[in-house]
């Protein structure tokens, strides 16, 4: 039995190194290539090169702006929505989600030239039309995280009492329901930085110089300089679903209501 | 405080009749319970009333004001929940002064008043805890408080002691009827628990299948049940097969009248006597009454349930005081006798 054991825990063991492995290691790889001269010795000569690299810092703020843009939108959209289902016809919200996930399996080229028809032409003109297909392409995340968010709620109850103490709708999300599904916002917020910070495939499909595509680009000519800028994108991405996982923890006053 | 009316309301969910031709009124500041098993359409008449639910048919009426489409935030009610329903991001006392907030109070007043409520509710050291802090009986308590501090034209009670262990459930349900009386509001309260309503209600209100059947003082409803369904289910009844005649029932070889609020169906030849527990009396011996068998006995504290088997085969209970129930031990013969004038049958 001591042996099964043993055997049990090494297998265990052995599948988290792996796991580990097959993701820290291509992270290494890159960052010994970005940050290591041929001499041996590392320096972040290539992010003084990026930091130089006008277009690269513009289309950094672009995007950054898109971000806010798509974050600022799909809560404006989504919260009221989700307390709206929740509310009024919680028996759909398997079908909604079912829809929220559409944009998962439509390939970004469908999308892109529906979206391009689509779009009035005065929008066409401008990359900030991206926020609206950005806003599309993270409600898998965004809606999941608001729909677990306003679900660990008595929801109904919730809007009961306040509104029968006298408040409206507008009064009930901003001092009842808002504050109590935080944790959720906050994931929908990072998840969708995280998301506009890295998409490639739209920006590139509509012809628009957001960070990543200028860092392919940029990749280019200057491979350390790009890989060096991947990196970093990268470790704000997991410092930001860190963030999500700290902020997310259920308060407990939440969680025993 | 107002005199609260519905009248001939109507709601269906689907195929589902919740209330049908229902009509309410709850006398100014008295304390009405609406009674009945689940899913019999009571918290629907009080969501109604809350102007949280739309009826299909029907007028709500506060006084002589008609509130039917005045939306539940105007409606000027209170209302506490069978589940927690304080807000978890505030502390007791943010949940206490949140209606008063939102009637925009002069900051004093507001003050004045919470500190007032948290001294009638005794929770004053626990005013700045957040819910998670409290026990479930507290967070009721501060859902009470919370509900009257503004002191409502109407107050809503939907099953609030449900949740709550016994003890906690009969201390609290003794504190609403405090509060209720101290602040003369009126009162509408939602439960399935008959001991609950019969104590602290000015009248009960007892509802099957969507219809109140029978609304009056709670001795009246326990001791003249408007027909054989209130009768079975406010308090405990025995059904004893019997044979009836003309306007005459046999029960025990001994004859007694038919109570006028009988059942009858005139199609039926099997009928059944609905008599409670304590008005029947237990005898040693087969002298006079039923011949029956004692099963076991139920120590309540002051008084005992005997339960004994009848020779036809019914099983029935007699209320007894647990003194007079130690002289019937497992086992012994004993007769049953039941106290008339009237029985109340219904047909089967």
């Amino acid at each position: 039995m001591a042996s099964l054991k043993t055997i049990r825990s090494t297998a265990q063991y052995l599948v988290i190194f792996i796991g580990i492995g097959f993701f820290a290691l291509p992270i290494y790889a890159s960052t010994i290539f970005a940050f290591q001269s041929s001499d041996g010795s590392f320096s972040i000569e290539p992010l003084r090169k990026a930091g130089e690299n006008e277009e690269l810092m513009e289309s950094l703020l672009l995007t950054l702006n898109i971000a806010a843009g798509t974050v600022i939108l799909t809560l404006l959209l989504l919260v009221p929505t989700v307390a709206y289902i929740h509310l009024v016809i919680p028996h759909a919200r398997g079908w909604i989600e079912f829809l929220t996930l559409t944009p998962l399996v439509i390939p970004p080229i469908v999308q892109g030239v529906g979206y391009l028809y689509s779009m009035p032409t005065q929008l066409k003109a401008t990359p900030y039309a991206l926020i609206f297909a950005y806003v599309i392409l993270a409600l898998p995340f965004s809606y999941r995280s608001l729909d677990a968010a306003f679900a660990s709620l008595d929801i109904r109850t919730l809007y009961d009492a306040s509104t029968s103490l006298g408040a409206n709708f507008i009064t009930v999300m901003r001092k009842v329901l808002i504050p109590n599904v935080l944790p959720g916002i906050y994931s929908a917020v990072f998840l969708t930085i995280a998301l506009v910070l890295g998409e490639f495939a739209y920006a590139s499909l509509l012809l628009w110089d957001t960070f990543p595509t200028v860092l392919a680009v940029a990749g280019m000519s200057g491979a350390s300089t790009a890989v060096a800028l991947s990196v970093l994108s990268l470790v704000g991405v997991w410092l930001l679903l860190n963030a999500i996982t700290l902020l997310s923890k259920p308060t407990k006053q939440v969680a025993r209501s | 405080m107002s005199l609260v009316t519905m009248v001939n309301m109507r709601k269906e969910f689907g195929k589902t009749v919740a209330l049908d031709d229902f009509s309410l009124t709850i006398p100014e500041g008295s304390l009405v319970s609406l009674l009945g098993p689940s899913g019999c359409g009571k918290t629907t008449a009080l969501r109604i009333l809350a102007g949280l639910l739309k009826p299909d048919k029907g007028r709500t009426m506060f006084d002589s004001v008609d509130v039917s489409a005045t939306p539940a935030s105007q409606r000027d009610i209170g209302m506490v929940f069978q589940a927690y329903s304080l807000f978890p991001n505030m502390s007791a006392r943010s949940n206490v002064e949140f209606g008063l907030r939102t009637r925009k109070m002069a900051a004093d007043q507001i003050k004045k008043k919470v500190d007032d409520i948290f001294e009638i509710i005794g929770l004053g050291e626990h005013q700045n805890k957040y819910p998670f802090q409290l026990s479930g009986g507290q967070q009721q308590r501060v859902a009470l408080a919370r509900a009257i501090v503004i002191r409502p034209k109407v107050l809503l009670l939907d099953e609030p002691l449900s949740a709550l262990d016994a003890q906690v459930r009969n201390q609290l349900r003794d504190e609403i009827r405090r509060v209720q009386l101290e602040f003369g509001i009126t009162t509408l309260f939602v439960t399935h628990d008959q001991e609950e309503a019969m104590t602290i209600s000015d009248q009960v209100g007892v509802m099957h299948q969507g219809r109140l059947l029978q609304i009056d003082k709670p001795q009246i409803v326990y001791d003249l049940p408007a027909n054989p369904i209130v009768a079975r289910f406010v308090g405990a009844m025995n059904e004893i097969p019997v044979q009836i005649g003309g306007s005459k029932v046999t029960l025990f070889g001994e004859t007694f009248d038919i109570a006028p609020r009988s059942q009858l169906s005139p199609s039926s030849n099997s009928h059944l006597a609905l008599v409670r527990p304590e008005a029947l009396t237990l005898s040693r011996g087969t002298s006079q009454g039923g011949r029956a068998t004692v099963l076991r006995s139920s120590f309540l504290g002051a008084t005992s349930l005997v339960h004994v088997k009848l020779d036809s085969g019914t099983q029935i209970s007699v209320h007894l005081s647990a003194h007079a129930a130690l002289e019937f031990p497992a086992g012994q013969t004993v007769s049953v006798q039941a106290n008339g004038p009237q029985i109340l049958v219904a047909s089967q």
